[in-house]
């Protein structure tokens, strides 16, 4: 048989149970939403990153398709490399078999 | 003792939990304050403080030939503006920008009587270059002044091959939009669809979340079917051609001859596409689909096709050439070389015009009128280009009594260098009136152009290809020759009306003849000096052909000497 100070001493310490129970609950609650908030900050850099990739990209793919500018190109190959256009009797037709040869 | 002890402890405890308690509850009913009565208010005050709702603008789409190579492409450039706080400053301001960034006199006009009349937002350029956005930054930089530079995020469109294909192309506003060619025809699928997002700050102003409100929808990518390398060395050579002949101008239209794609489609002069809108709009004009002209001789592929296939003469029936003066009503027709008598052949390779007339009488108003029309004359082709022309091809009614001998070679109508090229790729294609093309995909889907119809039997396509192989071997076409390949073409010179000495040369054909795999039609307007197709078309046909007879790997059959086996 529990005495009336032993009874009030069991339901104070419940109280407390309950209580730090609740403070916990309430700082993971925080440190959930937190968290979250974090990761919105990382997604937002993530994102931000993504699209400066992304833009990089097509900034590289158009300083490609100028630098293969056949304008550009033609001209380093003729006046920097000395090449020159072909003239008709100097292509020669290579056979595969003797097939295709005839 | 210990009695004593438990109950100051649980005293303690108790307070303890009743500030705890308290404490809890004074949280609790600030937090039913502020989410609950307070609600709608803090909403509104953290939703003006953190959140904000921009437009997402979608990048234009890229465009592409149909090697996958890049022929227009949007790229983020910076855009600088002017505070204007104070006159006196945005003057010394824009006098420093102007020594790092070029203006047009006009732009500086603009810019001084914007700052003199006081305006507090002035564009100062529009789509920086990378250099001049650097040079501008350091100048922002050093600025002290009440007045202030600050720059704003744009697309700016790049042609990475500079003027070539400009006038399939097109160009593009200040705003991205499509204002002519590919880039207006497809305006709405390049440019997508712009969206709204809202961005959530905190109060360092870092973003932590983002809603989109609306789905921007990005702009699609587009194939053509040109091949940037055919149309680099065609206008090339029709640069070299139409400045050799002082030429007003000129065009090249090229068509696979086996789908009726467009390989290439130049015109001359040309324009930088990413200058549109400084360019003179005669300059941007797209001959090869809105320069109407006569077609002269090269009509006669039509007439002779028209007339084989109706049955109204052999290749070998002679016609009298009236010694190259032929009276027709009050109006008389002459040959450029008289002839007594010439075949049905010998008219074409020839290009006797009196000959023409006389198929032309024999075939009649009416079914040369069917034909024709059969020929998609007189109407657009329905290519993917804006401001396509539909030639003129007057109804019978309208005709007057030479109307018949003058259409038969090639005059009283108007055509564009498309349609003749169409007109020629039917004999190529095996008699199938094609449907000329540019795009080849757009997003994945490839471009279905229909059914061909088909106009002309194999029998008259043969027979058309031998006398057109003959104009080309020994006819007026002789300067087109390649060596080592059969090319099947017609010339064609026609005066202007209206002009004194002022005619357009054009020359039309396809390659290798007995399998066609290239049509082209070449037309130079208004050359000085010598002015004949086969003069001053011919060799340009010629010179192109010689180019793309190796590009596209057609080797001619060449002398043993140039052969070896692997």
């Amino acid at each position: 048989m529990k005495t009336k100070g032993e009874k009030k001493q069991v339901s104070g310490t419940v109280w407390l149970m309950v209580s730090i129970i609740l403070f916990l609950f309430l700082v993971g609650y925080l440190g959930l939403n937190l968290s979250g908030v974090n990761y919105g900050y990382e997604l937002q850099e993530l994102a931000a990153y993504e699209k400066t990739l992304l833009e990089d990209i097509h900034r590289l793919e158009a300083k490609r398709a100028s630098l293969l500018n056949l304008e550009r190109v033609e001209k380093t190959v003729i006046e920097k490399l000395g090449y020159q256009y072909p003239e008709p009797d100097q292509i020669i037709k290579a056979f595969e078999d003797e097939d295709e040869e005839k | 003792m210990r009695r004593k002890v438990d109950n100051s402890l649980h005293k303690r405890v108790f307070t303890l939990f009743v500030f705890f308690f308290l404490w809890m509850l004074f949280i609790f009913g600030s937090l039913v304050r502020v989410q609950v009565f307070n609600y709608g208010k803090n909403v509104a005050r953290v939703q003006a403080q953190s959140n904000r709702t921009f437009t997402m603008n979608p990048q234009r789409g890229t465009i592409y030939d149909s090697k996958g190579d890049v022929l227009a492409i949007s790229v983020k450039a910076k855009s600088a503006f002017l505070s204007n706080k104070n006159s006196v400053h945005s003057m010394a301001l824009f006098n420093s920008v102007r020594k790092r960034a070029s203006f047009t006199w006009k732009q500086v006009k603009d810019i001084r009587n914007r700052i003199r009349k006081g305006d507090k937002f002035i564009w100062l350029k529009r789509k920086l270059s990378d250099a001049e956005h650097e040079r501008l930054e350091v100048l922002k930089e050093k600025n002290h002044s009440e007045s202030d530079i600050d720059f704003i995020e744009e697309y700016k469109r790049i042609y990475p091959n500079g003027s070539t294909a400009s006038h399939i192309l097109g160009g593009v506003g200040v705003d991205e939009q499509g204002l002519a060619g590919i880039e207006y025809q497809f305006d709405g699928t390049i440019k997508g669809r712009s969206g709204k997002a809202r961005v959530l700050r905190d109060a360092r102003r870092r973003a932590f979340s983002l809603e989109v409100l609306t789905p921007a929808r990005p702009g699609k990518d587009v194939y053509l079917t040109i091949d940037s390398s055919i149309q680099f060395f065609v206008e090339k050579e029709l640069q070299k051609h139409v400045k050799k002949f002082k030429a007003k101008g000129g065009t090249v239209v090229v068509l696979d001859a086996r789908e009726g794609a467009v390989l290439a489609m130049a015109s001359y002069p040309n324009y930088p596409p990413d200058k549109f809108g400084r360019i003179a709009a005669g300059l941007t004009r797209n001959r090869a689909v809105s320069f109407n002209y006569h077609p002269g001789s090269t009509f006669k592929v039509v007439l002779g096709s028209i007339a084989l296939e109706k049955n109204v003469c052999s290749p070998q029936r002679e016609f009298n050439c009236h010694n190259g003066r032929y009276k027709v009503r009050d109006r008389v027709i002459t040959d450029v070389h008289p002839y007594s008598k010439l075949s049905f052949e010998g008219i074409i390779v020839h290009s006797s015009n009196i000959g023409a007339a006389k198929i032309g009488e024999r075939i009649g108003k009416k079914r040369l009128f069917n034909g024709v029309k059969a020929f998609g004359f007189g109407r657009r082709s329905g290519i993917q280009l804006p401001g396509e022309e539909a030639g003129i091809l007057n109804p019978i009614k309208k005709w007057s009594g030479v109307s018949l001998a003058f259409l038969s070679y090639g005059y009283e109508m108007a055509v564009t260098p498309l349609q003749m090229a169409r007109a020629f790729n039917v004999v190529a294609s095996g008699g199938y009136l094609m449907k000329p093309y540019l795009l080849n995909k757009i997003d994945g889907v490839f471009y279905n152009p229909g059914e061909h119809e088909k106009i002309l039997s194999r029998g008259t396509v043969t027979r058309m290809t031998a006398i057109m192989k003959e104009v080309v071997d020994a006819g007026t076409g002789k300067a087109a020759r390649v060596a080592g390949i059969d090319i099947a073409g017609k010339t064609g010179t026609s005066k202007k009306i209206r002009k004194i000495r002022k005619y357009v040369s054009s020359f039309g054909g396809f390659f290798p003849a007995e399998n066609p795999r290239v049509t082209m039609f070449v037309v130079i307007d208004e050359p000085k000096g010598v002015y004949y197709g086969g003069d001053v078309a011919a060799p340009l046909f010629r010179s192109i052909a010689e180019r793309l007879l190796i590009y596209l790997r057609i080797f001619p059959e060449l002398d043993r000497r140039n052969s070896i086996r692997l």
